[in-house]
């Protein structure tokens, strides 16, 4: 037997002493709580509901597409206020100085005939819509495919929104036109004439004037067309005979 | 046992008899008061060696053949030990009272040490409840025969009688607890331990600091935790309530964006009447405008005609031939305002049909 025996008790006493401080070990840092987490459920945020393209078109279109009454030529039309004039077809406009325009909830209002467009089927109106609020003009003619949406008041009729696509840009001479001519899918009927031609943003890209007998497709000036009529304003403001 | 013992008493050499008064001596030297069993050891053989050398008890110097003559003290004290009681086995545990407190008689502390004392903290650090299972342990601490597991000084092969230390195998040895002769040793050992305890001590009140203060640490962490968490859950809680509340909000909104498309719809068609009605009140304005036009015409029509009727009764009864050219004229004039008329009549009517 040795004395280095009575060293054993030492073991048990550090082993303890070392194990409570370590059971009570812990950081000392209190700003690094760990958050409780939010489950997904509790933190999905409820999205408002958005309208469809169709729908959001539409009451784009009620703010500045108005229905055209042509009293001297007993014919019905649309306009739509853009870039500070009211735009419509050169044939809606003729055979009268002025013409009747309706808002979408029937509020009353005068245009006069301004310009009528020398190379293509454009007028344009002076006249101050009620709570309106002007449309955009695209920056750039549509290419074929383009999904295009045409707001207007067929037959008279109520402000509607038909969807179709773009079929193509031809040239405008069959049609006696200046300019070249988008052909669309859109359904179009009498009292179109005039309607804008809209893209998925709602910008103006066309104004739809006529159907072509062979194919029924719609047939649209072009946006390049009207910014060339609004820049330069050249045409004749004299009236012109009903259209037939 | 001692390797110079000889047979027979007319044997007995200087050297053994020599041996045997020395250790007379020695063992005469020894406090002989008590009772115990070394006591009558010692008188037994210092009996024995006086027998041995042929003088009284009180004769030292007297030389007689010894039985067990030539015993050094040291040998007679050591067969005594081994004829001492044996220690419980090692599995019992080993109590440090009974190694701090034996003064470690067989290793003979220096004269110039004489006030080394065993030191009290080993008492301290001893089994309070623990107690040898020698059934005579009192005894035994007694006359030295606890400590028989203590190490001993290995003893020299053939000390000369005046260098043995005397006070050597000094007993009656010191009860446990009592002062013991120091050694180099001993003293450093007891510094090492002192300096153990002491880094033991420290290190034992650090590591509880530590400890309070981790578990103060931690105990403010599960606090802020748990009220975090109701914090979290409560939030939780309203976050949710707050989604009902827009999911449902979200439905009445559909519902009144339903109704306000509703409501627009029939302004719509409101209006598109209130457009139609106008746009006949045009229309039949401009019939109206037109069938007026029509009728003057044909009033002229029939006014002409009227007036050709009379002119030619007039002509028919004077019998005036000569008037015949200008009614003829006249006749022409009539007929094509009255087909001016007809056809402003046929032009109304395509537009009342058209407007209808």
């Amino acid at each position: 037997m040795t004395r280095r025996t009575g060293w054993k008790w030492l073991v048990p006493v550090v082993t303890a002493a070392a194990a409570v401080s370590g059971c009570a070990a812990a950081p000392t840092r209190l700003d690094k709580v760990v958050p409780v987490s939010v489950t997904a459920e509790q933190a999905t945020a409820v999205s408002a509901p958005t309208p469809d393209t169709d729908s959001a078109i539409l009451a784009a279109a009620r703010q500045y597409v108005f229905r055209v009454r042509n009293d001297s030529c007993l014919a019905t039309g649309t306009a739509f206020a853009a870039d500070g004039k009211l735009v419509t077809n050169r044939h809606v406009g003729a055979g009268a100085t002025s013409v009747d325009l309706a808002t979408w909830d029937g509020q009353d209002f005068t245009g006069q005939v301004s310009v009528h467009a020398d190379n293509a089927d454009l007028a344009l109106l002076d006249g101050v819509p009620p709570d309106y609020v002007y449309g955009t003009l695209a920056a750039t003619d549509p290419v074929k495919g383009t999904p295009v949406w045409v707001a207007g008041y067929p037959l008279g009729d109520q402000l509607t929104v038909t969807s179709g696509k773009i079929l193509g840009q031809i040239s405008g001479a069959v049609f006696g036109l200046g300019t070249s001519v988008l052909e669309i899918s859109d359904p179009i009927q009498h009292g179109n004439s005039g309607s804008p031609l809209l893209n998925s943003s709602g910008q103006v890209v066309g104004v739809v004037f006529a159907i072509d007998t062979q194919n029924h497709d719609g047939l649209a000036v072009p946006v390049s067309a009207l910014m060339s009529l609004l820049t330069s304003g050249d045409g004749d403001s004299s009236p012109l005979p009903c259209a037939d | 046992m001692r390797s110079g013992h000889r047979e027979g008493a007319s044997g007995l050499g200087e050297e053994d008899r020599a041996a045997l008064t020395h250790n007379r001596e020695v063992l005469s030297g020894l406090d002989l008061d008590s009772d115990t069993a070394l006591g009558e050891r010692i008188r037994e053989t210092l009996g024995r060696i006086d027998e041995l050398l042929g003088d009284s008890p009180s004769g030292p110097e007297a030389g007689s053949e010894p039985e067990a003559g030539g015993m050094d003290v040291l040998d007679f004290l050591t067969a005594f030990r081994e004829a001492a009681p044996s220690r419980p086995p090692d599995s019992t545990p080993k109590p440090v009272v009974v190694q701090t407190a034996e003064p470690e008689p067989e290793e003979p502390q220096p004269d110039d040490e004489p006030g080394w004392k065993a030191p009290a903290r080993t008492a301290a650090w001893s089994p309070p409840a623990w107690t040898p299972p020698d059934p005579a342990p009192a005894s035994r601490a007694a006359t030295g025969a606890a400590d028989y597991w203590a190490p001993r000084a290995p003893r020299p092969a053939s000390p000369p009688p005046e260098a043995r230390p005397v006070t050597a195998p000094s007993v009656p040895l010191p009860a446990p607890g009592a002062a013991s002769p120091d050694r180099p040793g001993s003293r450093r050992q007891l510094v090492l331990r002192l300096a153990a305890v002491a880094v033991l001590v420290v290190s034992v009140t650090t590591v509880s600091l530590i400890a309070v203060h981790n578990n103060d640490a931690a105990g403010k962490w599960r606090h802020l935790f748990l009220l975090q968490k109701q914090v979290s859950t409560h939030a939780a809680g309203q976050v949710a309530a707050a989604n009902s509340n827009i999911s449902t909000l979200n439905q009445e909104v559909r519902s009144l964006n339903g109704q306000v498309s509703t409501m627009q719809s029939q302004l719509s068609s409101v209006a598109n009447q209130k457009e139609k009605a106008i746009d006949q009140t045009t229309v039949y304005a401009q019939l109206l405008a037109a069938a007026g036009t029509v009728a003057e015409s044909l009033q002229v029509c029939i006014t002409s005609t009227n007036q050709l009727y009379s002119d030619v009764q007039t002509a028919a009864a004077s019998g005036d031939t000569g008037a015949l050219p200008s009614l003829e004229a006249e006749a022409q004039n009539v007929n094509q305002t009255c087909m001016q008329a007809q056809q402003g009549n046929q032009e109304l009517q395509a537009a009342i049909q058209s407007a209808s």
